[in-house]
């Protein structure tokens, strides 16, 4: 017997429920591309902002073995709305996209959602989902998803000027998660994506200097899968069944898939596990046939398994 | 992959040897403590830290028992900075990344080496040298803008391999490009079998000449290149910075060394870069 992996978010189908998380790989449309046709069911781009920038010095992007993690801080790179809607048009045309972009108010969102607008990319695209790690314009020193009334207002304004799903990635970096979930859910959102990079760095000891060229940065990787797991949780346990939740952080073998439908995910995003592996689509494989197994011994859909360890 | 052999996280060594092999060119070494030794395959290249500023690939043309060098040529900030350093200055080295040279064939081989390109395949060239059997033909062709720019120079000239030099402005040796040289070289062949294995490096115009030629010999299969003048971030193709259009594939990891079969199905391949903001540049 099959299972069927077709997955739901709100009223999109995808063949499956791995997504390729922002950052990773896809800041080309040939990789983006490549790792659709390798099985993922939906590919998510690197962050698109309105300007090109070219990010902070190496090294950003680090991969420490002793806990199987990444640690980067790429800044942000990007070569600006108008080079990438360029670029995402030669995405193939059975590709299931998400488009990833950051700004630091709400105005630049909806700029850079015009701005993309104008290609030819909407009939494979999926949603928007919007990367909330920008500094707050006016509140030195915070960031624009830290702050539920900033949150909203971004939200509100974007959803007033698209018609595409609209996700929002939430930061890990805050007290109590649901608190921005349930913002974003009440001005619109159309899913909620969790968990963004946790705060992070690394110090060389010889030369007593910090490692990255921005000294601080983000984790992902296998360290934080026990925290994204709680986001999802906790942002379930809010919210409920009705809003879509994408669980991402430390996903590299298929229990941890199920963790987090368990814990309330309805699909999942997967990234630095890819560091490991030469062929995402033996992965990918692997992933899909792990979960396929699962839900015919437990005798469940995905749809059934959604939320479970809730009950 | 084993990343036993490799240091993902930085290792920081002092500079133990340093000299200038031009005006603008260094060759720095280091010395791996022996718990630390790795194995390092010609082609392959390191991400080179100067801490607090900012780190580069560099591909390694030296790597015997405990020592490693590496040629830089200062060209940027980071670069430069580099080459100002001396002894005993501390700089980290993550590494070694991407896929080196192939170099178990016992063809005949054909080295074509443009400016800078020169370090790896010197690194490789050892690699033939040490073999003790001597039944193989090996010939260089090494090329530069003028003659001081030709590295290595005086080291080549007064080994058993021959070596080809050419310079841009005919300063030393043949006065013209490399893949001008390498043309003359396989017109003049008179075994029409061709039983060549072609190693190359250098400027990426240069690089597609290079397997042009291949092509028109059909040696495209018999050709390896390494690819040298692209912005590298990670080292282990996750960040996605390095992607060539349109198969996707990486410099960083499945290169920087590629068979002439799979660059000729490579769109970006001698025509377009990327910048470190993601955006592609012509390179002509």
């Amino acid at each position: 017997m099959m299972k069927n992996l077709n997955t739901t978010i709100n009223n999109a189908k995808i063949r499956n429920p791995l997504i390729l998380a922002s950052g990773i790989l896809g800041s080309t449309y040939s990789t983006l591309n490549r790792l659709f046709h390798e099985g993922f069911g939906a590919v998510t781009t690197k962050s698109i902002g309105l300007n090109p920038r070219k990010g902070y010095p190496n090294p950003s992007v680090i991969y420490i073995p002793e806990i199987h993690s990444v640690i980067n801080a790429v800044g942000l790179a990007n070569s600006g709305c108008i080079k990438s809607g360029k670029e995402l048009q030669q995405i193939d045309s059975d590709v299931r996209l998400v488009i990833s972009l950051f700004g630091s108010s709400p105005d630049e969102f909806v700029s850079i959602i015009d701005c993309i607008g104008k290609y030819n990319i909407k009939n494979r695209l999926l949603a928007f989902e919007l990367n909330l790690s920008c500094p707050h314009v006016k509140k030195l020193g915070m960031t624009v998803g830290t702050d539920p009334e900033v949150v909203k207002e971004i939200v509100r304004e974007v959803k007033n000027t698209s018609n595409i799903p609209i996700w929002v990635k939430l930061t890990p970096n805050i007290n109590d998660i649901s608190i921005i979930g349930k913002a974003a859910v009440s001005a619109g959102a159309d899913a909620l994506v969790a968990i963004n990079t946790i705060k992070a760095m690394l110090i060389d000891i010889k030369t007593k200097k910090p490692i990255l060229g921005n000294i601080k940065g983000g984790l992902s990787g296998k360290a934080i899968k026990p925290v994204g797991l709680r986001a999802i949780y906790d942002l379930y346990e809010s919210l409920g069944s009705k809003v879509p939740l994408i669980g991402v952080g430390g996903i590299s073998k298929w229990e941890d898939v199920v963790e987090y439908l368990l814990a309330g995910a309805c699909a999942v995003q997967i990234g630095s596990v890819l560091t490991n592996y030469s062929s995402p689509k033996l992965l990918i494989r692997k992933l899909l046939k792990g979960l396929e197994k699962y839900l015919i011994r437990e005798d469940l859909s995905l749809k059934e398994l959604r939320g479970l360890a809730h009950e | 992959m084993n990343r036993v052999h490799r240091y993902d996280l930085p290792l920081c060594l002092p500079i133990f040897k340093k000299y200038m092999e031009n005006e603008k060119t260094a060759i720095i070494s280091f010395i791996i403590p022996e718990e630390k030794s790795v194995r390092v395959i010609p082609g392959q290249y390191f991400m080179l830290w100067l801490p607090g500023n900012d780190e580069i690939p560099i591909s390694v043309n030296h790597c015997q028992k405990n020592i490693i060098s590496f040629t830089i040529c200062g060209v940027g900030p980071t670069s430069n900075g580099i080459i100002e350093k001396d002894k005993n200055f501390l700089l980290g080295l993550r590494g070694p990344f991407g896929n080196g040279f192939s170099f178990e064939c016992k063809k005949d081989v054909l080295i074509i080496a443009g400016g800078m390109g020169i370090a790896p395949l010197r690194f490789l060239l050892q690699q033939f040298t040490d073999e003790s059997s001597k039944s193989r033909k090996i010939v260089l062709i090494q090329g530069a803008k003028t003659k001081n720019e030709l590295l290595f120079r005086e080291e080549f000239e007064q080994s058993p391999i021959k070596t080809n030099f050419c310079t841009e402005d005919g300063s030393y040796g043949f006065h013209g490009l490399v893949s001008e040289k390498m043309a003359d070289f396989f017109d003049d062949l008179s075994d029409r079998q061709l039983n060549w294995e072609i190693y190359s490096c250098g400027p990426e115009l240069m690089l597609k000449e290079i397997l042009t030629i291949a092509q028109e010999h059909n040696l495209e299969r018999d050709t390896q290149i390494c690819l040298a003048d692209r912005y590298i971030r990670c080292g282990f193709g996750i960040c996605g910075s390095c992607f060539m259009d349109d198969l996707g594939l990486s410099i960083c990891q499945d290169g920087p060394v590629f068979r002439g079969d799979v660059l000729s199905k490579v769109e970006d391949f001698g025509k377009f870069g990327r910048a470190a903001d993601g955006s592609k540049y012509p390179f002509i």
